[in-house]
């Protein structure tokens, strides 16, 4: 190694650095471009963030509560495209347009018209998530789009197309949970939190009112200030090691109960179930995929393994 | 070739995306910058800000001081709702809270108040115990 670094460096050497550089950003731009897997995956998101949009919307898009034309058109398109995105029917052109009307009530009416409730981070995750949903082949498993296809290969007597395709709307919605994580914790980290002041300030604005919690049960400030460390630590945690095999299988669990506990304890709406739904982007598309054959009683043609 | 084009717009318009979702928040959350189709995760940090911490103390006549149970104001009966938990916001709202102690507990008794208001840096002083509450101010 000595005798290599007394070597004069050629001018074509001196470049090597630049394709080690390229040598490295190649693994994340394989991984996020040009990955290929089974499609059941991206499937399997799409109904989970559809059922979410439903449960956020659905009620406040009722008929009854404005027949303005405008809200008329919004709530039709809304009710369609869910319910045809939902079931995988024509989910090239209804996934989009849910997400064109998602954005319309998260971007249009909750920031320009000032609906506020639309502005909160669980109507802003299911919109980004939603237009990366549309950006991906979302229908071609687990679809009346999969079930019109194998029925017309059928018919032509040929193999079913293949449920694989270019992961790439998997891999921003895996990017998309990151983001939330790590933007997060870099949030929370400062003192104010940290410390479990912020901490005491949830448990007195859902719940104790304005008692000082040390009145409540001795060792509050101590027990509060060990939770929101431990928090910020599974956030950290969570926004670097979901990449790893190793560290993934360590952190998925908690990550699932972390969000469990809001849902139970705080107003989160459907922020937990979202990201909840957001975890199978980094499941392992193969073995997410044996998991859901293995659930399925019957073979279905031309299945992801098949090609 | 146009397959190979298509590909690389592809992959551009992928990573474009990707370094979106990884660094728009950066924009509000570093650059303290708004523009609402930017992300933000900065989720509960307005939650409970502003409300106050208080802790009552009674003082009798040989002039030894004890906390004040908040059962008084609040006396338990099922079943209770946290959501109805009462929320003090201003100096204000803890002397209206004092008057009704002074009253409970009657004449010569003594009330002092520590308060301090929730800020995202932590805790803010309010008042320190030091005023009676119950004699009227002047």
């Amino acid at each position: 190694m000595q005798e290599e670094a007394l070597i004069p460096v050629e001018p074509s050497q001196r470049t090597s650095w630049v394709r080690s550089v390229g040598s490295q950003l190649a693994v994340p731009y394989r991984w996020l471009c040009c990955s290929e897997g089974s499609t059941r995956q991206l499937a399997l998101m799409r109904i989970g963030i559809v059922l979410n949009v439903w449960a956020r919307w659905s009620d406040d898009r009722v008929l009854y509560r404005d027949i303005a034309p405008e809200a008329l058109l919004v709530g039709s398109l809304f009710f369609l495209s869910s319910t045809m995105a939902l079931v995988g029917l024509f989910t090239r052109f209804s996934m989009p347009v849910l997400a064109a009307v998602v954005s319309y009530f998260v971007f249009f009416l909750g920031h320009e018209r000032g609906v506020e409730p639309y502005t909160h981070h669980h109507t802003t995750l299911l919109a980004w998530c939603c237009i990366f949903l549309a950006l991906g082949p979302s229908g071609r498993s687990l679809s009346v789009d999969r079930y019109l296809a194998v029925q017309r290969s059928r018919k032509r007597g040929v193999e079913p197309p293949p449920e694989r395709a270019n992961l790439y709307a998997v891999r921003l919605l895996a990017l998309q949970l990151v983001a939330v994580y790590l933007w997060g914790a870099l949030d929370k980290t400062n003192l104010g939190f940290l410390s479990g002041a912020r901490m005491t300030h949830y448990l007195m604005a859902y719940y104790t009112g304005p008692r000082e919690v040390e009145q409540l049960f001795a060792g509050a400030t101590w027990i509060l200030g060990g939770t929101a460390s431990a928090t910020v630590a599974l956030e950290y945690g969570l926004a670097l090691g979901l990449f790893f095999r190793s560290t993934r299988r360590l952190l998925i669990v908690p990550g699932l109960l972390l969000h469990g506990a809001f849902y139970f304890a705080l107003s989160v709406f459907t922020f937990s179930t979202t990201m909840a739904v957001l975890y199978l982007a980094f499941i392992d598309d193969d073995e997410l995929d044996a998991v859901v054959a293995a659930l399925l009683p019957i073979r279905s043609a031309g299945s992801a393994t098949s090609g | 070739m146009a397959q190979r084009i298509l590909s690389g717009v592809r992959s551009a318009f992928v990573i474009f995306l990707a370094l979106f979702v990884l660094l728009a928040p950066g924009y509000k959350q570093v650059l303290n910058e708004n523009e609402y189709w930017m992300p933000r995760w900065q989720m509960f940090s307005g939650k409970g800000l502003g409300i106050l911490a208080v802790r009552f103390e009674s003082e009798g006549p040989d002039g030894v001081r004890q906390d004040v149970a908040w059962d008084h104001f609040d006396p338990p009966k099922p079943p209770r709702s946290p959501v109805r938990a009462e929320r003090l916001h201003t100096e204000r709202d803890v002397r209206r809270k004092a008057q009704v102690l002074c009253r409970a507990l009657g004449r010569g008794t003594a009330v002092y108040a520590h308060a301090r208001k929730a800020v995202r840096s932590g805790w803010e002083p309010v008042l320190a115990g030091e005023e009676n509450l119950c004699k009227k101010r002047r």
